[in-house]
């Protein structure tokens, strides 16, 4: 059937024909184009998130990295104090080893007498009272071998007295010294340990 | 010269002519027709691609918060190994009063006899209020850095109490006393509490009291 003859002749298929390109035009553009844009669009965004996101994740795993090493060497570090300072239970070493110091130095113990072991500002102390006779020299003597073999005491009070009737020096010294140790739960240490 | 005169009717050559046509355009359409038919079978290839994008992107997201929570507890256990490590540095203390003592007799001057050197700290608040030894509970981390820094905090400002007393030839002597005491690293502040004529073996010398103070690590 011819629908028109001018300007050029067109036939009932060519209609047909056109109708069907379009429809298939029309089916093209919204299921093949229209998703591929959206799938490309979500691709892109999610390539991007995937990217940034694996940045991240290396970035944080440095972190973690470096947060672990210092860990070990902090780890390492404490091992070594806590195996310098004094435990607990080492007051008897310590009073032991600070007459034989003072003796050592040629001063004359005549009293020595430790406190009770307390708590303070996170750490146990126990201060030991000491007092003797001696020259001031063998006591500063005396304080720097001290202070040469434990830094973990101080000195808490001390007195030097010269004596009024003598002729050889000789000073009334007493002394107090604080021992600083480990608290009772550092690094596993129980109740039981003091 | 040649006459011609097509005989085949006008109807057979439009329907000649429109079969023609019909066959064209079928098999454009056909053709047209498989390729979107291609064209929407790779657009399926597309949507898994777009799926294991996602699935990738939720694996990083989960490695992430894992790392993340990993970090936080190392971030937490480092802390803690801090405060340990402040705690076990504190233990230590500066032992200055054997180089005091000893600049101090070797610098004395020698119209000076000192009879006596008494040294106290001052009991700071903590002290007073020290805890008995109780059964231990450990901090948390943020209350132990707290802590920490307290400690810190009040073992630089723990004053001490030095007392020299004696005798001195005459004043210039005392004075000179003072001088080399102020020289002494730690005891900025020197004050003179008493100073008084007093007869001394076969004359008469000053009877002195000095007090020092000094703002720094426990003795």
């Amino acid at each position: 059937m011819i629908v028109c003859k001018k300007p050029c002749t067109v036939y009932d298929v060519d209609l047909a024909g056109l109708s069907a390109l379009t429809v298939l035009g029309l089916l093209t553009y919204f299921a093949v184009v229209v998703p591929m844009r959206m799938h490309w669009n979500s691709y892109r965004d999610l390539s991007a998130r995937q990217h940034s996101s694996e940045t991240a994740v290396r970035q944080t795993g440095n972190q973690l990295r470096r947060v672990e090493a210092d860990v070990t060497r902090l780890q390492a570090a404490i091992v070594t104090l806590a195996r310098q300072a004094p435990q607990p239970g080492s007051l008897p070493q310590f009073l032991s080893r600070a007459t034989v110091l003072a003796e050592g130095t040629q001063l004359e113990v005549f009293q020595v007498i430790p406190h009770a072991t307390r708590a303070v500002d996170e750490c146990l102390v126990a201060d030991i009272e000491m007092s003797g006779r001696g020259h001031s020299l063998d006591f500063i003597r005396f304080l720097d071998a001290l202070a040469r073999e434990n830094s973990y005491q101080s000195l808490r009070q001390f007195s030097i007295t010269r004596r009024e009737q003598s002729d050889d020096g000789l000073c009334d010294l007493s002394w107090t010294i604080r021992l600083h140790m480990l608290p009772l739960d550092f690094a596993g240490h129980t109740e039981g340990q003091l | 010269m040649s006459a011609s005169v097509n005989l085949v009717p006008l109807d057979c050559l439009h329907a000649r002519v429109r079969s023609r046509r019909r066959n064209a355009w079928t098999l454009l359409t056909l053709g047209a027709g498989v390729f979107v038919l291609s064209v929407w079978l790779v657009s399926g290839t597309a949507s898994n691609a777009v799926k294991r994008a996602g699935q990738r992107l939720g694996e990083a997201q989960t490695r992430q918060t894992d790392l993340n929570r990993e970090l936080a507890n190392t971030t937490a256990a480092r802390a803690a190994l801090i405060d340990q490590l402040r705690l076990l540095s504190g233990l230590q203390r500066e032992q200055p009063w054997a180089r005091r003592l000893a600049v101090l007799a070797a610098d004395i001057p020698p119209g000076v006899v000192l009879t006596q050197v008494t040294a106290d700290v001052r009991a700071p608040r903590s002290t007073a209020n020290a805890e008995p030894l109780a059964p231990p509970a450990r901090p948390a981390p943020a209350a132990q850095r707290d802590a920490g820094a307290a400690v810190a905090a009040r073992r630089q400002s723990q004053p001490l109490t030095v007392q020299l007393s004696g005798v001195a030839v005459d004043h210039d002597e005392l004075a000179g006393l003072i001088e080399t005491l102020r020289c002494i690293e730690g005891w900025g502040q020197v004050e003179l509490t008493r100073a008084a004529r007093r007869p001394f073996l076969n004359g008469l010398a000053v009877a002195f009291q000095l007090q020092c103070e000094s703002r720094e690590a426990t003795p």
